[in-house]
């Protein structure tokens, strides 16, 4: 057997997940374990000028053998790749994770019939939350304000709630945020520290809208190439990372709220934001909206089988219904 | 690798291959040389993506924003009450200029378009008044470049996007050191008309009545500044959609002026579509060339040479700068931002260098990269618009401002402040 | 048959030139009545800015071929100018079919992403879900019709070579002169 190279392109440089997980995994550690038969060779999209949307399709089209991505937000092809990550329905890692995993054979199916590639991780960015110029105290104090949205669910949560959804670039946030373009904006709470939109937000709401759930795909070509005993050495490693990936992610959300709210950082300044968690009240308005507006604009845009397929999985993991109104 | 890439870039660029051509060729035999995955299969993609770019609108608005200004007789307005307020000065009109250019790039986001417009409208007056020729251009010029270093700016905002820096930020870094700029410009037309007299001309004469009768042609362009850079810092827009905000104002003025007329529309896009698809064809080219650069690895393999030469960061510096100033002379500006800025910010900001203040210092190495020769588009701006002569009489005319240039440089590394007091005092950074 | 075809691509151009430039001053006005309203009543028309972006792409690839058919690529010409004439025709021609080839490789994997895009149904992420395959096709269609009066230049400037007709070449695809520039500058 030869020793094959695989070319990879992983998720943000600046971010945990690609310098502690993707970059490491592929750069060194898979040729270690593997005995030098498979070596990879990894660079993460900010690296190399690509805007993310782009990546599905280099991997179908063979510019890379893996890639990581954000499914809602690479996969513009399919509304079924937004099903395992629809804003606010789930509140803790835990159940996130069966989220994951109940949701996993169906990512499956969709990502090798829409892009010939082989769904081997799903794994999770900090959670992502409101960071708010101005008091947020309930849910309810979310009715009126502009938020900043990245994805079609976000802005469905943000429309839910009575407020109005905006489309700034990441770039833009702080600048909007100071002078009022926007009233909050939707991140992850490691890339709220790390952007340093405390400079000008002051007030987290700290409800978990969405998770950043991400995952690792391979060309199909290139998994068939691997032969059945690369293939189990690949999957067993794979697996591997993805458990320390789920670790390492429940562990930063603490570490980044820490940081954001000033009780203590040990990785930069700390800062000193007002941390607002959502009391029972405000889930119950959240379960109101997810299901009247999330889950039903969702069941209307992926269609009768993609809705049922949900239900059947994630749904009865969470106890939600995804039915189109 | 560095080499095949730099041997045929300045193959193709010299033998007068048109330059998008250039970049996408030598990113094709980068991938087939140095890579065996099909990494030109994303140039599809890159294309489509790029092209819609909400950050890129900023280019064709800036453009037609010019174009209308110039067409509805508004910049030569502004020309005229320039001349009544600097025009004592010694050196005259040569000061005009240099104001007239400062303010006309508070509402432009292009050099080239500074530099065309206030050419077309100062250049008549150089025979009229007996000037030394060449300094006139000189200042036209030099005085041109300022328009991507005082806000708003298309390179700054092209700087923001490739390294990932703040806009509004990096505007209020450009406002201080382009005054200075600006003044220093003129400080030298100044030390060279007092030691050589005869070149300042024949004196304009003003009065106060003629000076208050100017001013209204002052005020629509510090409305499009207002509209344009205001609208940022009053919370109504982004950088990107100020830049249309600047448009429909632009209409509205020269709809005031009673110059809007269909025929001048057709005429401002005509003029803004042909620049802009030529500027973003060169855009598409070098993003999908960084991508190849970067995928290949010659991007680390620079950052990791020039760390093994084990200079100290200020030598890195001094380095970098000298190679930019080299560069300038043979490359075209925009293509140089876009493949220059990608591969230095990771390494200055390693270094500790502030990216702001990097930013501000690479605009005006940009800047000089437009005046010298042999390739400096501003000269050719310049020349373009004058009737007769020989370029070589720009190319010297415009030498004293490339010297300004070095001086502006060196204090902008002796007083980052110049550059990062305002950014500072507005985000308490 | 040649020049009736050139001339008819120059008129094409133009007007694709005006309907993009229609489409940018269409999105400025977008983009201001979107700033306005946001401040005043507190409602974000969602999306002009993706549909600005669209309007952008669209207007730049229907301007290629008025840029092509004047002359405008960016090209260094210090060195152009010391050469002899053969060499001249031969960096006019050569240059020519260099970004035509470019423009290519653009325009046949700018149709892969189309037909993926029509064949999937593809939508933005964004609250708008604009069907991608529409701005799409704008922007594909700007890039075939640069491609094929491109494609035309290129024949037209050596079946000029082969009659020795060095007039008609430069007019083709050499570089402007000053006075051109001029021309366009102050007349039109
Ligand atoms: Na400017
Ligand atoms: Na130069």
């Amino acid at each position: 057997d030869d020793p094959i190279v695989i070319k990879g392109v992983g998720t943000w440089g600046s971010l945990t997940n690609y310098q502690k997980h993707e970059g490491p995994f592929w750069n060194e550690k898979i040729a270690a374990a593997t005995n030098g038969m498979i070596t990879g060779d990894i660079k993460p999209q900010t690296e190399l000028g690509l805007k993310g949307f782009e990546i599905m399709r280099l991997l179908k089209l063979g510019v890379y053998d893996y890639a990581y991505g954000l499914p809602g937000y690479v996969a513009a092809e399919n509304p079924v790749f937004e099903g395992g990550d629809l804003s606010s329905v789930t509140q803790d890692i835990a159940t996130q994770r069966k989220v994951a995993e109940a949701y996993f054979p169906i990512l499956e199916k969709a990502v090798a019939e829409t892009y010939n590639a082989k769904l081997l991780q799903l794994y999770p960015f900090p959670s992502q939350m409101l960071w708010c110029k101005g008091a947020i105290n309930n849910i309810g104090d979310l009715k009126g304000k502009k938020i900043r949205v990245y994805a079609t669910t976000l802005g469905d949560f943000v429309e839910g709630v009575g407020g109005t959804s905006v489309t700034v670039p990441f770039a833009e946030v702080i600048p909007a945020l100071e002078k009022g373009v926007v009233d909050c904006g939707i991140t992850g709470t490691m890339s709220a520290y790390k952007a340093k939109w405390y400079q000008v937000a002051d007030h987290a709401y700290t409800m978990r809208v969405g998770w950043g759930l991400a995952f690792g795909a391979m060309n199909m070509d290139k998994w068939n190439d691997l032969g059945a005993e690369k293939q189990a050495a690949l999957k067993t490693e794979l697996d591997k990372l993805t458990d320390a990936m789920w670790d390492e992610t429940a562990k930063e959300d603490a570490i980044a709220l820490d940081c954001l709210s000033g009780k203590k950082c040990d990785i930069g300044e700390k800062a000193n934001m007002t941390l607002v968690t959502p009391s029972d009240a405000d889930l119950k308005v959240r379960d109101q909206i997810a299901s009247d507006v999330i889950l039903a604009r969702w069941a209307e845009r992926c269609g009768d089988d993609c809705a049922k397929n949900w239900n059947a999985s994630v749904g009865t993991i969470i106890g939600m219904d995804a039915t189109k109104k | 690798m560095l080499i095949h890439a730099v041997i045929v870039l300045m193959g193709l660029v010299a033998l007068g291959i048109p330059i998008a051509a250039a970049l996408g060729w030598l990113a094709l035999s980068l991938n087939f040389t140095f890579s065996s995955s099909p990494l030109y299969l994303a140039l599809g993609d890159i294309a489509w993506q790029n092209s819609t770019e909400f950050l890129l609108v900023a280019i064709p608005m800036f453009v037609l924003l010019g174009e209308i200004l110039l067409r509805s007789g508004i910049a030569s307005k502004m020309y005229e009450g320039m001349v009544q307020w600097l025009g004592w000065l010694p050196g005259g009109l040569m000061h005009s200029n240099i104001g007239a250019c400062s303010l006309f790039a508070a509402t432009s986001g292009s050099s080239v378009a500074t530099a065309a417009t206030i050419g077309t409208v100062a250049l008549p007056e150089v025979n009229k008044r007996k000037y030394n020729e060449r300094l006139f251009l000189g200042t036209l010029a030099a005085g041109g470049t300022l328009g991507i270093l005082i806000p708003p700016s298309i390179n700054l905002i092209l700087y923001g996007l490739l390294t990932d820096t703040s806009v509004p930020e990096l505007y209020l870094a450009g406002f201080l050191p382009g005054m200075l700029l600006a003044g220093l410009f003129m400080l030298t037309v100044i030390i060279a008309c007092t030691f050589k007299k005869s070149w300042g001309g024949t004196k304009v004469e003003v009065t106060w009545s003629s000076r208050i009768a100017s001013l209204p042609g002052l005020v629509p362009p510090l409305g499009i500044f207002v509209v344009v850079v205001g609208s940022i810092y009053a919370g109504l827009a982004t950088p990107t959609e100020a830049a249309s905000l600047g448009v429909v104002a632009a209409m509205a003025l020269a709809a005031a002026n009673k110059s809007l007329t269909i025929e001048m529309l057709k005429g401002a896009i005509e003029g803004t579509m042909r620049t802009t698809a030529m500027i973003m064809l060169i855009i598409l080219a070098a993003i999908f060339l960084n991508f190849i650069l970067a995928t290949i690895g010659l991007t680390q393999a620079l950052t990791q040479f020039i760390i093994s030469l084990g200079l100290s960061p200020f030598e890195t510096m001094l380095m970098i700068i000298g190679f930019l100033i080299l560069l300038g002379c043979f490359m075209e500006t925009l293509s140089m931002l876009l493949t220059t800025a990608p591969l230095l910010a990771p390494i200055i900001i390693q270094l500790g260098y502030d990216p702001v203040w990097f930013g501000i210092l690479l605009m005006v190495l940009l800047e000089t990269a437009l005046i010298t020769p042999p390739i400096g588009i501003n000269l050719y701006v310049v020349q373009g618009i004058r009737k007769s002569g020989r370029l070589n009489d720009v190319m010297i005319g415009t030498l004293p401002f490339v010297l300004t240039m070095f001086v502006m440089i060196g204090m902008l590394l002796a007083f980052p402040q110049i550059a990062l007091w305002l950014p500072e005092l507005v985000y308490s950074r | 048959m040649l020049n009736t075809l050139l001339t008819g691509c120059e008129g094409i151009s133009k007007r694709l030139v005006w309907l993009g430039g229609i489409l940018l001053i269409g999105a400025a006005f977008l983009v201001t009545i979107d700033v306005f309203v946001r401040k005043l009543f507190n409602i974000s028309l969602a999306g002009s800015d993706e549909l600005s972006g669209y309007a952008f792409g669209m207007s730049t690839s229907l301007a290629f071929a008025y840029a092509i058919i004047t002359r405008s690529n960016i090209r260094v010409d210090a060195f152009y100018h010391l050469f002899p004439h053969w060499a001249r025709i031969a960096s006019d021609i050569i240059g020519l079919a260099l970004l035509l080839g470019f423009m290519g490789l653009m325009a046949y994997l700018g149709f892969n992403l189309l037909a993926d895009s029509y064949f999937h149904g593809s939508r933005s992420i964004t609250p708008l879900r604009t069907p991608l395959a529409i701005p799409q096709t704008v922007w594909w269609f700007g890039l075939a019709f640069a491609l094929a009066t491109g494609g035309l230049i290129l024949i037209a400037s050596l079946v000029a070579v082969f009659q020795k007709d060095w007039t008609a070449i430069q007019r083709l695809v050499g570089v402007k002169s000053v006075d051109e520039q001029i021309t366009e500058e102050t007349v039109e």
